[in-house]
């Protein structure tokens, strides 16, 4: 798929950060307004000199997170949390010498607040939940050992913690989630359009084309007008390259052999086939039209399925006695079948199979993706190989 | 949409249709005697060809293309098949004189025009099977062309025995589902829709067509298929023609109306 600017998570960042930003202006905003209103706090050093301390370490990040507006890297958050657990076991020595009431315990109430910035900054939810379990701790032990708390009320005083970041998370992943779907979607569209106009491109070219070139090269491929079958077997081929063309199988024809999408592979093969004087019915419209908007085989599935019913049909060409094989392919939602069928002589199964080294070769090839083949013949019933791979999948939403 | 009710009441009047201009499908090495049984009072236009010279068990067949060379190979090519007679052929479908003398016609889809012939096939298939030759793959295509009442369709680049075989089959009523029709089939199905595209056609199968027509585009004849599932050859083309049933059923008012309507279809009885 082509490279589309991802528009939805773009936006979907950048109204993170500023919510971020915020929320770390408001923390350090809080203790400053407590420094300010609490005449206590305004006389003492050690509490001007720890709120000076919060507002430093907000700095760096606040200001990474504006110039560079994405989030700030986990390691500085990190660092800042561990930065926390001294400072929370500082301020309750400053609460101590000046008041008797836990709102004025300022530390407390910043490292709230900043929580909510972890909550946004960390992907993994266990990553994120054990960095916020760490403040946590370090309250509850100085609030029991320092405030004189109990167990049961400095449970309750930290549990705000885990809240705070974990519905932080919550809202944020799901934002992000929704806005790679509409990205997919969005691309997916981008896509299709892109495809449509090439398509109707194609349409009127085509018209062109088969109106007047490939009737008459069909016709002439055919029935004995040209006498000569060798020059018969080239207008075939041409033929069949002309209507894959037109049909948009592939960009033109394969020279250098990397053609990436399988539809086109197949199409390569079947025209390489036709040339070597087999006729070859190519069925992938079904697989065309599921590609428009399932997920595309790799490239390896792609050379691993075109190079076995390559070797598949030239098996039919050396042994089968008949001129005709049909090439189909078909994706449903588990797997993506290639198969190769002929109505030639066919082999007794029982027995050795003709040209065994070839599908020991198949067999190997497709088993390199993950996939696996059958054979199925009977003498005088023609045979029928069977390529299995798993669909692929779509790349799925992260977080 | 169709319901069922006026899907029943269509197929009666085509039969009542069929049954009052005899244009029931005639099957290909079927004995003189049937065609000219005693029973029937009037001579039919079918009895009046045969009469006429033509013998009784070749399958008269139209050619319509408007490039010469095509028309000329494609006569060619039937001519060369036991059984089958080119007995017209033009560059449109008026050329070909009245349809009701042919047993199938074979007609090109586009016809020096940018649109293809949706409406000459729905007026032909009213009384004749209509087999699509086409240099267009394209699935929109072929979905239409069938949609609008051809009994097959074949791309230019078929083997001669494929369009033969689907001669033979139309002729005889029947629904000539080659392997690349029935793949291009395939991808109109509901599941493989791009969601939210209506453009696509809602074809809904029964897991056993699926599985037949899965079969065909694979290139699995009847016979194959009918021990691969373990049924009788019989049940498949059953499975075959209510494909084509489902594939045709928005449709089947239209040619009724075309049926009725065509000019020069109400012959005396007196004949």
């Amino acid at each position: 798929m082509r490279a589309v600017r991802a528009v939805g998570a773009d936006h979907c960042e950048v109204i993170i950060v500023r919510a971020y930003v915020l929320i770390r202006v408001v923390a350090v905003l809080q203790p400053v307004m407590t420094a300010i209103t609490s005449a206590h706090h305004r006389s003492s050093a050690a509490a001007a000199g720890l709120i000076a301390v919060l507002a430093v370490q907000s700095a760096p990040l606040v200001t990474v997170a504006l110039i560079r507006r994405q989030m700030p890297p986990t390691w500085l958050t990190g660092l800042e949390v561990a930065a926390l657990t001294g400072e929370l076991a500082a301020g309750t020595h400053i609460y101590l010498s000046v008041y008797g009431q836990t709102w004025t315990y300022f530390v407390y109430q910043y490292s709230l607040i900043m929580i909510v910035g972890v909550g946004l900054s960390f992907r993994r939810l266990p990553v994120m939940f054990a960095v916020s379990a760490v403040p946590a701790a370090v309250y509850a032990a100085v609030s029991i050992t320092q405030l004189g708390e109990t167990p049961w009320n400095a449970a309750l005083d930290a549990a705000p913690y885990l809240l705070h970041s974990g519905v932080a998370w919550m809202i944020t992943n799901a934002f992000r989630r929704s806005s790679h779907e509409v990205d997919l979607a969005h691309r997916i569209l981008t896509d299709r359009e892109v495809e449509l106009a090439a398509e109707r491109e194609r349409a009127r070219h085509a018209r062109m084309l088969h109106d007047r070139v490939l009737q008459t090269l069909e016709v002439l491929g055919q029935g004995e007008s040209v006498a000569d079958p060798a020059l018969r077997g080239h207008v075939r081929a041409e033929a069949t390259r002309l209507r894959s063309f037109v049909r948009g199988d592939s960009d033109g024809t394969v020279t250098d052999g990397t053609v990436t999408n399988l539809p086109g592979a197949l199409a390569a093969v079947a025209q390489e086939m036709t040339r070597s004087g087999l006729a070859v019915q190519l069925n992938t419209a079904q697989l065309a039209n599921a590609l428009r908007w399932r997920a595309k085989p790799s490239a390896e599935t792609t050379q691993a399925l075109a190079g076995a019913a390559r070797e598949a049909l030239v098996n039919v060409l050396k042994h089968a006695g008949t001129r005709s094989a049909v090439l189909h392919a078909e994706l449903d939602k588990t797997t993506l079948t290639v198969s190769v069928l002929d109505h030639g002589c066919g082999f007794d199964g029982r027995l050795r199979e003709p040209g065994f080294g070839l599908t020991t070769s198949i067999r190997g090839r497709i088993a390199a993706v993950g996939g696996e083949m059958s054979i199925e013949s009977q003498p005088g019933m023609g045979t029928y190989v069977e390529l299995r791979v798993p669909a692929p999948a779509h790349v799925s939403a992260p977080g | 949409m169709a319901s069922p009710d006026v899907i029943r009441m269509v197929d009666n009047l085509l039969k009542i249709r069929n049954t009052l201009y005899d244009e029931e499908p005639f099957i290909p090495g079927g004995t003189d005697a049937r065609h000219l049984s005693p029973s029937r009072a009037v001579p039919t236009l079918a009895d009046q060809r045969r009469c006429a010279g033509v013998h009784a068990a070749m399958i008269a067949v139209g050619v319509v293309d408007d490039h010469p060379v095509v028309r000329h190979g494609l006569s060619h090519l039937l001519e060369q098949w036991p059984g089958v007679t080119v007995v017209a052929s033009g560059a449109t479908v008026s050329e070909l004189g009245s349809a009701d003398s042919l047993d199938v016609v074979v007609l090109d889809l586009y016809l020096g025009t940018d649109d293809p012939a949706l409406e000459s096939i729905t007026l032909l298939a009213a009384s004749t099977p209509v087999l699509v030759v086409s240099a267009s793959a394209r699935p929109a295509d072929v979905l239409g062309a069938i949609r609008a009442g051809a009994s097959g369709y074949l791309t230019k680049d078929c083997q001669p025995e494929l369009l033969a075989a689907g001669v033979l089959t139309a002729a005889s009523g029947g629904f000539a589902l080659t392997s690349e029709l029935a793949d291009i089939v395939q991808s109109a199905r509901p599941r493989d829709a791009v969601p939210g595209d209506d453009t696509t056609a809602r074809v809904h199968l029964s897991p056993r067509e699926e599985q037949t027509l899965s079969y065909i585009a694979r290139g699995f004849t009847h016979e194959q298929i009918a021990t691969r599932l373990g049924i009788r050859k019989s049940t498949v083309n059953t499975y075959v023609e209510r494909i084509r049933d489902k594939l045709q059923v928005g449709n089947k008012a239209d040619l009724t109306r075309a049926a009725l309507t065509r000019p020069g279809t109400f012959r005396p009885a007196t004949g």
